[in-house]
């Protein structure tokens, strides 16, 4: 009866997974140019 | 109306107003920091690099600056139902008290048990049970924001209750259509999101001050790209939310969704006014009409109202004077009523009520029974008392049942635009930081800094729309503001508003104090 409301509810953890995972993803890219730059020890 | 003492309702809302604006000073940035930080934290429980222990540490020090005086405004705010609010306490109390109690249950016992930890159980636990505290609280923080949220979202749009002529009191018949209320679930996720945005903003803006200063330069830069990654992803789902709400807004609050865009006559294909700017209002021709005000300058995007509103760039689209003055929708053919209709029915609804009182007070069960009927009977509910709220209005007062326009056209493309400008704001940011060239933009780092005001300003502007563009109605079409009040001395209100605000004031400037001095001790003391 209320499927499409909680599942537009279960969208946010799924946006908090992606945020972390996402995160992780370009966190890694700027690791690899501060290291390269010399900045990361 | 007469029977009203204004002076007390007005001082009344502005105390409301005056705590619920500081409340949700406070409480976006608790709401979206500490996902922030637990997401710091699981980088350096997964990576064991102390240097993310520092950081999650140095944010986490801020949000429980923040934390403390969000605590504080929002115990004042609960207790205003009770002190300034108590007919609107009696007549839905059995409907608004179950979300607020599960709220105090979820802020109180979840959230605060385990910021306990978070805060002093560092090295006295394990990480991951650290970790697992830090993810509790943030999850904790939002679902209590989950149930007040609910219960705001059930005065915009009251479903799941039946009222009781016995008792004069609405009561839940359905916890569940309560719950997931297509405008509770946006509401929910458009605030809690909106606070996410803030608190990314905030990142960066205290981040940028870092590289500025050539301070804690690694430190800052990963914080900015955390907070650029995690704003951008919570920009998006802000703006997918929004729309949600906004579709809700015209379904439910057709008066309030006119006001947002200042839309006085209705029309097919409208269009949204982008940017626009109001005429000074020309004064109104009789006493009690409403002042309307013509556009001095618009930018408007065809058709984008229409399909806004209802996926559909042919709808109709309701004006301010088609609501006044009723209206039959072109395309589907059904009427709605004007406000003289709704006044009268409004009236009819609380005769019938006052007659079922004194009906069964005198003892006339034939009568009483007469009247019981119609409150037992759906047509007469969805037809008649469904505009109960209206009948504590006349021919005269009815102007009060209009919003004020100004208010809700320029809170919300306010809103709207910085929202615009965030995102951009975010992308940008995230653009230099992987090219690792933030320090030389120092022009970006001015604009991530003057960014945090701004962003505390749209947040305000998105409750100022959703509050005061419902207005008169604490409980839609059911219950105007004037009637919720309690009866107390309106000098007594004067003086604890003037308490309040001094005392709230004095609590943002400490705590605005201490963040900045805790920010000037930087991560690692400036090394």
């Amino acid at each position: 009866m209320y499927w499409s409301e909680i599942i537009y509810f279960l969208a946010w953890p799924v946006m908090i997974f992606i945020s972390y995972h996402a995160v992780v993803f370009y966190l890694k890219k700027l690791d690899k140019k501060l290291a390269e730059d010399g900045e990361l020890s | 109306m007469e029977n009203f003492d204004m002076t007390l309702i007005d001082w009344s809302r502005g105390q409301f107003a005056l705590t619920a604006m500081y409340h949700w000073i406070f409480v976006p940035l608790t709401l979206g920091l500490t996902f922030i930080i637990a997401i710091m934290e699981t980088i350096y429980v997964k990576t064991g690099d102390e240097k993310w222990k520092k950081i999650t540490k140095f944010w986490a020090t801020l949000f429980g600056i923040n934390f403390a005086i969000g605590v504080a405004t929002g115990i004042i705010l609960e207790f205003e139902f009770g002190t300034n609010w108590s007919n609107y306490s009696w007549f839905v109390g059995d409907i608004f008290g179950a979300p607020l109690a599960i709220e105090g249950i979820m802020a109180f016992f979840m959230e605060s048990t385990f910021i306990a930890i978070m805060f002093f159980g560092w090295n006295k636990v394990s990480k991951k049970f650290h970790l697992t505290a830090t993810w509790l609280v943030a999850i904790g923080a939002n679902l209590s924001a989950l149930w007040i949220l609910v219960a705001n979202a059930w005065m915009q749009n009251p479903v799941g209750m039946v009222f009781n002529p016995d008792t004069a009191r609405n009561e839940m018949v359905s916890f569940w259509s309560v719950l997931f209320s297509p405008t509770a679930i946006n509401k929910f996720l458009h605030t809690v999101t909106s606070g996410y945005v803030l608190s990314a903003v905030f990142v960066i803006g205290v981040a940028s001050w870092f590289l500025l200063k050539k301070k804690d330069v690694v430190f800052a830069k990963q914080s900015i790209l955390v907070a650029s990654v995690f704003g951008i992803i919570s920009s998006l789902f802000l703006v997918w939310t929004g729309d949600g709400s906004a579709r809700q807004v015209a379904q439910v609050q057709p008066m309030k969704f006119a006001a947002m865009e200042a839309l006085w006559d209705g029309q097919t294909n409208a269009p949204l006014v982008a940017i626009g700017f109001l005429e000074k209002p020309a004064p109104p021709k009789t006493e009690g009409q409403y002042q309307e005000k013509e556009f001095a300058f618009k930018i408007e995007i065809p058709n984008m109202l229409s399909f806004l509103a209802f996926l559909d760039p042919n709808a109709y689209i309701p004006g301010v004077k088609d609501l006044v003055n009723g209206y039959t929708d072109p395309r589907t053919g059904k009427r709605e009523p004007s406000y003289s209709e709704k006044i009268a029915l409004g009236k009819e609804a609380i005769t019938t009520l006052k007659l079922y009182k004194e009906a069964v007070a005198s003892g006339n069960a034939e009568e009483a029974a007469i009247h019981k009927a119609k409150f037992d009977d759906p047509d007469w509910r969805n037809n008649t008392f469904k505009y109960f709220g209206y009948g504590y209005y006349t021919e005269e007062t009815k102007a009060g049942l209009l919003p004020s326009i100004p208010i809700s056209f320029y809170s919300f493309h306010l809103m709207v635009i910085l929202a615009g400008h965030f995102l951009a704001l975010f992308i940008v940011m995230l653009i230099f930081s992987l090219k690792n060239r933030l320090e030389k933009m120092k022009w970006l780092l001015y604009v991530g800094i003057w960014s945090i005001p701004l962003v505390y300003i749209a947040s305000q502007a998105g409750w100022v729309l959703a509050e005061l563009g419902r207005q008169p109605w604490v409980i839609q079409d059911l219950m105007p503001t004037l009637s919720a009040v309690s009866k107390i001395d309106a000098s007594s209100v004067q003086i604890t508003f003037w308490l309040f605000a001094i005392t709230f004031t004095t609590l943002l400037i400490a705590e605005i104090k201490i963040m900045l001095t805790q920010i000037k001790k930087g991560i690692t003391g400036g090394h």
